[in-house]
């Protein structure tokens, strides 16, 4: 956290502090901030108790194959279970002496040679599940047994939830409220586009909407209807001013990218976010994956497409990626040998990846290798949670994190010092 | 009321009005920068001390709280005085318009004049009696869906069985919006709810349409008892609980997922008075109920699955014992049991009357012990439960409070501006409802645990969520683009034109709410939109019009 205040870019600095002290266009909060008469006061005391931290959380759908991300080196065994799969290691781009990783990480590869890459193979649940729904389930929702109305960062963000905070606190890009944010008010929206009111074709402009619904919405019956129309005019003032940037530049990788962009721009523009989600899909690859020498493989080109958006998102954001820690997860790896079809059923272990700031660079956490297996697959040695809580705990705002994470350990000294 | 022209004139007049909406000329505003400074501090002041309106008759209750403090003028020159109190509106419609709103996924004028020409308990009365309705117009729409009509087994020859989510979201949609029998289609979305099944749960997808037809749709107000034991032999139940799986013999323990649920989210409730111990019972117990086949099987009891376990020695669970009965005879007299209980009644009850009246009804109170009563009078039947909560003065006197929930949303946004189904746009009716209730979250059947959409009114109001609503209800302005006769804007604001912008808001409020716009919110639209009541007419503000009042709050409430 002491490297944040230079890290951050000029223009980010600017808007975080105008937004602290003064809200976004002045006018525009002011007009909304009598519905909420601690606003003004709570948003200025949260800007000087706030950290400037952002943790973005990526949810690689459908059981990524964590053996397609690092491998380990000098080990017979994977080639013999996956011929031509498995990840040469004379192709591996080198971590340590013991791992390396896909050819396609490039942009992962050149994180890690700035200190700002950690890999936990052989992460998962202590509770063994195989079904991509209620292990993305029980991820989202940060256990291991039962379920949970809320999500973990809901969890969280709900315990370390200011008087009053920014409705940008929090944003899940996706249709919908992501699980893991669930019991938040954080905002879910598709794309940055969403977040501005549209006229469409109306004839009404979206001021003269907002105009209306500021005058109307103190007169709702219901409370809560009063509260929430206030933020979200909040929101829609805060976003106006980067709505002609709303949407991404051309030379933005389209797929995997779509989903950081807004993440990437509400960072890069210095907006008061602090936590963010995004969904990319796609990962349950039972067959023809391919070789991870061949850019055309169908498992080489989901990394590779991960690999091109994180690579642009941190390009984006510049300096800000000193404070910006992007952790990415998935329910579940794949097991170690192939099935008939060249591809891989669901399995136990995955890789967890910390990118970004505050990383301890390197691969953590114990490795059980490849012949102790979970019934052909890799054991789960590493509980997802302890990484969950470790990036939490290290660059969150302070907060019980046994109440996060109920039923786990995840006390300090369990974590797996993937944060520096 | 004033619109409900049966045939909408053949010059189509919303071709005309949207075809100019897109001329920046005929945009009624042109000067908006001062204008919408003043309303952001001052005019919404005035707007709001006026709130205390009357509206749709019956009694206005006014609450008085305590409010913001003046804010300072920050940066921008505006210093109109804050309010200094905020007068709160929360008017008690007349009792058909109340029942409109809370019996059906929207009210109408049509809807309201009906209950009206009937009386609201008679109204009530035949549509509990639903299956006496008509509405074969609606099946006829929900056929264009053909997996929501279909078997496990047709759904897995026909291929693509992940269709099935998208055609039962628009199904459930379509019925909720054009289907004639309002109370039940309510009840069948809080007994989904109640014994929530994810459909996009893969080994349970499949068998959701048959849930939902032959299980929810069918026993929506008959006896809980027969719905608890169908829900029980349900494969998509017994598939999403993995209930299916459970086996006992060769030394395995039964799963103890649906067993578990059962007693906690579908009868007595966590505080029951269960433990653990009484959740291990219960999977012994229902140890052996299974399916056929995975992809198109029925129910199957499998004796050599099966085994009493604990109980067979000594025990009860909430009062129940075995008295030498094995089998799926045990298990359903266990859960007939579970029906019975007074837990289970005051529980169903309670969840009822929140639905229905309101969350501030407490688990206790009168209406819900009355209502609990006469679902244990009534051997579990749930009409007489629903009717006793129906024909309480709390529901009588709940007021337009609650928030629909998206579902609600967009069903009665669909309704207000009276759009009519149209066979050859059913697949863009389709990807609408599953585009729209996602961007809102709540996607019929697809909510991801065993508990069933939150029925809180703060889960469903987010910032992100009002923006959301705000921008459905501006496309719902001219009827998401569809044209007549599908959508005929001659239908909201009457065939003749209204004279002036006032006397527009005016007939377009009815029809679209079935009541006046309260006129603090009148007042500001005229505002906003820089117009005054006496203002000449102009059918390019149609839209707009529309629009302003669609996002109005009075349109949030039920």
């Amino acid at each position: 956290m002491d490297d944040t205040p230079i890290a951050v870019p000029l223009l980010g600095m600017d808007r975080r502090r105008f937004l602290g002290v003064v809200g976004v266009g002045g006018g525009a909060l002011a007009a909304t901030a009598w519905l909420r008469p601690s606003a003004l006061i709570g948003r200025a005391a949260a800007a000087s108790a706030a950290p400037d931290n952002v943790i973005v959380e990526i949810f690689l759908r459908g059981g990524a194959d964590g053996l397609s991300f690092v491998t380990p080196l000098g080990d017979p065994t994977l080639a013999r279970l996956r011929p031509g799969v498995a990840i040469p290691d004379a192709s591996a781009l080198t971590i340590d002496g013991r791992f390396g990783l896909h050819p396609a990480m490039v942009r992962i590869a050149g994180l890690l040679r700035d200190g700002r890459a950690a890999f936990v193979p052989a992460a998962g649940s202590p509770s063994p599940n195989r079904s991509h729904f209620s292990a993305q389930a029980m991820m989202d929702q940060g256990i291991a047994a039962g379920t949970s109305t809320s999500g973990w960062l809901g969890r969280y963000l709900q315990a370390t939830t200011g008087s009053i905070e920014d409705p940008l606190r929090a944003v899940g890009v996706g249709n919908g409220l992501a699980a893991s944010l669930r019991g938040s008010n954080a905002v879910a929206t598709p794309n940055l586009q969403s977040l501005a009111l549209t006229s469409a074709g109306t004839g009404a402009s979206s001021t003269q909407i907002a105009a209306a619904l500021r005058a109307t919405y103190p007169g709702a019956s219901s409370p809560v209807l009063r509260a929430a129309a206030a933020a979200g005019l909040d929101i829609v003032a805060e976003v106006a001013p980067i709505a002609a940037g709303a949407a991404p530049p051309a030379t933005w990788p389209t797929g995997f990218g779509a989903a950081l962009w807004p993440i990437a721009k509400l960072i890069a523009e210095g907006f008061p976010l602090e936590i963010a989600t995004a969904d990319l899909g796609g990962w349950d690859e039972h067959d023809a994956m391919g070789s991870p020498t061949d850019p055309n493989a169908n498992q080489t080109k989901l990394v590779a497409g991960l690999d091109a958006a994180v690579g642009a998102f941190f390009d984006w954001i510049g300096g800000a990626a000193a404070r910006t820690t992007v952790l990415v997860t998935t329910e579940f790896g794949r097991r170690i040998a192939l099935n008939g079809s060249g591809g891989t059923d669901h399995g136990r272990g995955m890789v967890m990846m910390v990118l970004g700031g505050g990383v301890n660079p390197g691969v953590h956490g114990d490795w059980p290798g490849l012949t102790d297996t979970d019934a052909g697959d890799v054991r789960v040695a590493n509980d997802y949670r302890r990484v969950f809580a470790e990036v939490l705990g290290r660059r969150g705002r302070a907060t019980d994190l046994t109440a996060v994470f109920p039923g786990a350990d995840v006390r300090p000294s369990t974590w797996l010092g993937v944060m520096a | 009321m004033t619109t409900s022209p049966a045939e909408p004139p053949a010059d189509s007049s919303s071709e005309r009005a949207s075809g100019l909406a897109d001329d920046p000329d005929a945009s009624p505003s042109r000067s908006f920068g001062r204008r919408q400074a003043l309303l952001g501090l001052g005019v919404a002041a005035v707007a709001v001390t006026a709130a205390a309106c009357e509206a749709g008759g019956g009694t206005t209750t006014t609450t008085t709280t305590p409010s913001a403090p003046p804010i300072p003028p920050t940066t921008t020159p505006p210093t109109t005085t804050a309010p200094t109190t905020t007068t709160t509106l929360a008017p008690t419609p007349s009792a058909p318009l109340h029942a409109a709103r809370r019996l059906s996924f929207g009210a109408t004028p049509e809807w309201v004049a009906e209950i009206t020409a009937m009386g609201t308990t008679a109204w009530i009365d035949r549509q509990l009696a639903w299956e006496s309705i008509d509405d074969r117009a609606t099946e006829a729409i929900v056929a264009s869906y053909p997996r929501a009509l279909q078997t496990a087994s047709e759904i897995t020859a026909g291929g693509s069985v992940s269709s099935t989510r998208r055609e039962m979201a628009a199904a459930t949609m379509a019925r909720a919006i054009w289907g004639r029998r309002h109370l039940h289609e309510m009840l069948v979305d809080f007994w989904s709810n109640h014994f929530n099944i994810d459909i996009n749960h893969d080994a349970s997808t499949r068998h959701v349409p048959t849930h939902d037809r032959d299980v929810i749709r069918r026993l929506a107000t008959r006896r809980f008892a027969d719905l608890l034991v169908a829900v029980a032999k349900s494969p998509a139940m017994l598939l999403y609980l993995d209930q299916a799986l459970s086996r006992v013999d060769g030394g395995r323990l039964p799963i103890e997922n649906y067993a578990r649920e059962l007693l906690e989210l579908h009868t007595v409730g966590v505080d029951g008075g269960y433990d653990e111990t009484d959740v291990k019972e219960v999977a012994w117990l229902l140890s052996g109920w299974g399916i056929v086949t995975r992809n198109d099987g029925g129910f199957q009891f499998r004796p050599q699955w099966h085994a009493m376990g604990p109980l067979a020695t000594g025990g009860d669970v909430l009062g129940w014992r075995p008295n030498g009965r094995t089998g799926l005879a045990a298990g359903e007299a266990f859960l007939v049991h579970l029906a019975r209980h007074d837990r289970t009644a005051r529980r169903l009850a309670h969840e009822l009357a929140v639905r229905f009246i309101g969350e501030h009804v407490g688990p206790d109170d009168r209406v819900v012990r009355d209502a609990a009563a006469v679902y244990r009078a009534n051997d579990t039947a749930i009409a007489p439960m629903v009717r006793s909560l129906l024909l309480s003065t709390e529901f009588r006197d709940a007021g337009a409070r609650r928030v629909k929930r998206p579902m609600e949303w967009f069903a009665s946004l669909v309704r207000a501006v009276q759009l009519r189904w149209e066979p050859s746009r059913a697949s863009n009716f389709q990807s609408s409802v599953t585009t729209q209730l996602a961007l809102l979250g709540q996607v019929p059947l697809s909510w991801p645990a065993p508990d069933g959409y939150p029925d809180a009114d703060e889960r469903w109001c987010s910032a992100g969520a009002m923006v959301a609503r705000w921008n459905l209800a501006a496309q719902a302005s001219n009827g998401f683009g569809a044209s007549a006769p599908q959508f005929d804007p001659t239908r909201i604001l009457g065939s003749t034109p209204p004279a002036t912008v006032g006397e527009a808001i005016d007939r377009a409020a009815l029809a679209l709410l079935s009541e006046p716009l309260a006129p603090s919110a009148r007042t500001a639209i005229l505002s906003a939109t820089g117009q005054t009541s006496s203002s000449v007419w102009r059918a390019t503000s149609t839209r707009a019009v529309i629009a302003h009042i669609l996002q109005s709050p009075q349109n949030q409430v039920r």
